[in-house]
């Protein structure tokens, strides 16, 4: 370990030139994360443009508009501080069907509840204070999305809560409006698009890890010849050639995790700082830069190459250093 | 500068400082902000109880309600009065600030200026901070005086109760806000990270005195934090991972910018202070962000005053951030700012930026301080522009000071009266007003408001409470201003019955 804090110390001294090294390393990787990250970012809202240009599937309104519409009492309660949506269908279960909700346990009767999943932290064991009136929990809506913070309950149990409630009716949605057929559909097209520029990006990203690996390959080998008289000191030294290799191999991982860690920074930043700059200008949405799965496998990825090919090109180097 | 001069000063300028967080009280006789209401009923029922609950937010942060408290039953004083220990605290703030400057190295004369800097800022209303009884206020004492230790701790040997008030000075801090706290959290790590580099060029041997600072602060801070998250429900998705990996981002960045002492981008060029000081402007006067207030645009007179600040705290920035722990709060106070700026041009993304500046003002202050003490250098013609210098920020501002004493955060004794007074409600009407009033009325009258909403929507049975400022400026909702048309306009106004009319107060059924 002293072994490798030298090798680091020297580093940061100046010692060991590495600092092209670590340029290197953050500005493919910040590219890498500043690409990815803006591209995805804005993949996913055009996902959203998909949802939108789907056709309805359910209509809301404040009058019934056929006799089959579902009255729905709904009101807004504050729990804990925060806005909670009440909803009391006249039925329970065609409300449910019409969203198609999954459900976990029973449906609510006189005095229950279903509660959003999202607002599970709220409970009080099995039960729920509402407008200062207990309630027993029956089960809980696990989806869709937008009922997550929802509480239902039958229209009489919403009676006794005294609050001021809106009428609306639901019904499902005629067919597509007016008639129209797309051909090809913009859904479909939002959705084509969006894949092919994503998988025509991870072509591109795939290329630059390939860059990077053969850059810090090089550098590191070279670093070794510029800085022979550094290591040669350890060798006459009597440091261990063994010991040697593992140490910048070692180094190699701490050089790679740091240049890494500000490549991600710099991606982030500047992308967040690019959205924002064509916000201001050019009056479009501001798109902040998502945190993914895919952005933590582009980072260990860029880390794993880069470590990998350093310490290669250092261990090579400081072989043929050693041998001569 | 002779030692009497120096004294006549330093004692002006603690008297200015202590002075305007005051303003709020002495000018229209009560504190500034709704948030002081909830504190101080909060700390009336403590008082008046003996017992501490922990279950709403403003309960969770114990260091204000406590203070009040204990205020309370010893002094045996008024709320209102008692509640004023927090902006005299903040006017307070000046003296560990001061003692921080000397420890920078800056002369007693420099030293003042710093103090004198951070009451007038133009850049933002200090007013309406300071003058605040508010967990941020309470918490900026201690944000200063934890900077203090932190530099003396590393300046001097590192002793045990020196450490121990490090260790108590956080502790405050944790339990003050959560934003102070994290404020504070980057700022540690942030000089953990630079005295490991230091350590790896054989230039410091403190690593192991900041790492346990660090950790004694970081401990408490999350388990504190965790433990609200967790009793509070915070489910909905105000601060969620990407906030998180874009503040990391940011503050890597901030961090690694100031990381070098020489070259383009170094603690020599900082340039991201200057681009944070110019995205506070913007995000203050340039539109960016979605609000219903209309935001006038910039004024040449306004760009003169900005102009003026950004140089006097900017243009010498570089030689106080020579010392790691300036440099390390330089870090966390620009992540701050630029997080808030590009967490979104939201209504909260306003109300972020807002605080970040509350933490960006001490940096400027401390940079303020390094160029008078480079203009002191040269001579009598450096200290008649740096006393014209100062005397220009007092007047520059001085208008966001008198903005805010007239504007929709400050109450009045007037109102606080008017709710006093103001009769009981038979139960079962519903009473509606704007921020203001739904922090006040609880408060002074024990009824809870149900929020605000224009008055064609409202039950005809309803009543609805206008303060003065409503009918003059309009309503407060949340921390948005809206027209009072918007809301009441008059002809739907005078449909309804005045019930109750004075002077601040008036109420329509």
């Amino acid at each position: 370990m002293s072994l490798v804090m030298s090798l680091l110390s020297i580093a940061a001294r100046g010692g060991l030139k590495v600092s092209f090294i670590l340029l290197t390393i953050s500005l493919f990787t910040g590219l890498i994360v500043a690409v990815q990250s803006i591209s995805y970012s804005y993949a996913n809202e055009a996902l959203i443009l998909k949802e939108i240009s789907r056709s309805p599937k359910l209509a809301v309104s404040h009058k019934p508009r056929t006799g089959a519409s579902l009255r729905v009492e709904v009101a807004a309660v504050r729990l804990n501080g925060h806005i909670v949506i009440l909803v009391a269908p006249e039925d329970v279960e065609r409300y449910i069907a019409l969203h198609g909700s999954r459900v976990d346990d029973e449906y609510p009767g006189k005095g229950e509840i279903l509660v959003g999943e999202r607002l599970k932290p709220l409970l009080q064991g099995a039960g729920l204070t509402v407008q200062g009136k207990p309630l027993n929990v029956s089960g809980f809506i696990l989806a869709p999305i937008h009922l997550s913070s929802v509480i239902l309950l039958t229209s009489e149990t919403m009676r006794t809560l005294g609050v001021e409630t809106t009428t609306l009716y639901y019904e499902e949605a005629e067919g597509p409006g007016m008639g129209l057929t797309e051909a090809p559909s913009s859904a479909s097209l939002v959705r084509t698009v969006t894949e092919e520029v994503l998988n025509t990006l991870t072509l591109s990203t795939l290329l630059l890890y390939a860059i990077l690996a053969l850059t810090c390959m090089i550098q590191g080998y070279n670093v070794v010849h510029e800085s022979r008289r550094v290591l040669e000191i350890f060798s006459d030294l009597g440091a261990p050639r063994g010991r040697m290799t593992t140490s910048l191999c070692v180094a190699s991982l701490a050089m790679s995790g740091g240049s890494v860690a500000l490549g991600y920074a710099l991606g982030i930043t500047a992308s967040a700082f690019a959205s924002s700059i064509i916000s201001v200008t050019l009056g479009l949405p501001y798109i902040k830069p998502i945190a993914s799965l895919h952005l933590i496998y582009c980072l260990c990825l860029a880390f794993a190459t880069s470590s990998i090919a350093l310490a290669s090109g250092l261990v090579r180097g400081y072989s043929s250093v050693d041998g001569n | 500068m002779g030692s009497i001069r120096v004294a006549f000063s330093m004692a002006f300028v603690f008297m200015a400082t202590l002075l305007v967080p005051l303003l709020p009280l002495l000018i229209n006789g009560a504190p500034f902000i709704g948030d002081s209401w909830v504190h101080l009923g909060l700390a009336r029922d403590v008082a008046a109880s003996g017992r501490y609950a922990l279950n709403a937010y403003n309960e969770r942060w114990p260091l204000i309600n406590l203070l009040l408290a204990f205020l309370m039953l010893v002094t045996r004083l008024p709320e209102l009065y008692v509640g004023q220990a927090v902006p005299f605290l903040a006017g307070l703030a000046g003296l560990p600030l001061y003692a921080l400057c000397r420890r920078l190295g800056l002369s007693r004369a420099s030293s003042i200026v710093p103090v004198l800097f951070l009451s007038f800022n133009p850049l933002y209303s200090y007013v309406t901070f300071s003058g605040a009884v508010m967990k941020e206020t309470a918490t900026h004492y201690l944000v200063i005086l934890m900077l203090l230790l932190t530099v003396s701790a590393l300046k001097d040997s590192p002793s045990k109760p020196r450490m121990a008030s490090l260790f108590l000075v956080s502790l405050g801090v944790v339990f003050g806000h959560h934003y102070a706290g994290l404020v504070i959290l980057l700022f540690l790590w942030a000089l953990a990270g630079y005295e490991l580099i230091g350590r790896l060029r054989g230039e410091s041997l403190r690593l192991h005195s900041v790492l346990s600072t660090a950790f004694g602060f970081t401990i408490p801070f999350s388990a504190w934090n965790l433990l609200n998250y967790l009793a509070l429900g915070a489910y909905f998705p105000i601060f969620n991972a990407t906030d998180g990996l874009l503040l990391l981002a940011i503050f890597i960045v901030a961090w690694t910018s100031l990381i070098s002492d020489g070259g383009p981008f170094s603690s020599k060029r900082p340039w991201l202070a200057p681009l944070a000081f110019l995205i506070a402007v913007m995000g203050l006067r340039g539109g960016l962000y979605i609000l219903a207030q209309p935001v006038e645009p910039i004024s040449i007179w306004e760009a003169r005053n900005y102009l003026v600040a950004a140089g006097f705290s900017l243009s010498s920035l570089s030689i106080g951030l020579k010392n790691q722990c300036l440099k390390a709060y330089a870090s966390a106070a620009v992540s701050m700012l630029l997080f808030a700026f590009l967490w979104g041009y939201t209504q909260l993304g306003f109300v972020l930026l807002i605080k970040s500046l509350h933490y960006f003002g001490p940096l400027l202050a401390v940079g303020a301080g390094f160029t008078a003490a480079a203009l002191l250098r040269r001579g009598n013609l450096g200290r008649i522009l740096m006393v014209a210098i100062l005397l220009f920020l007092v007047y520059a501002s001085s208008t966001g000071t008198t903005l805010a004493l007239n504007g929709l955060g400050a109450y009045s004794r007037g109102e606080v009266e008017a709710m006093r007074s103001f009769p009981s409600i038979s139960p079962g009407i519903r009473v509606y007003g704007d921020t203001r009033v739904s922090y006040l009325f609880p408060y002074a009258s024990g009824l809870t408001i149900s929020g605000l909403k224009p008055l064609r929507d409202m039950e005809h049975s309803s009543l609805i409470i206008l303060l003065k400022p409503n009918w003059e400026q309009g309503f407060l909702y949340d921390y948005d201003w809206v027209a009072k048309e918007t809301i009441a306009p008059d002809e739907q106004l005078l449909k309804r019955g005045r019930v109750y009319d004075s002077t601040y107060l008036q109420a329509w059924l």
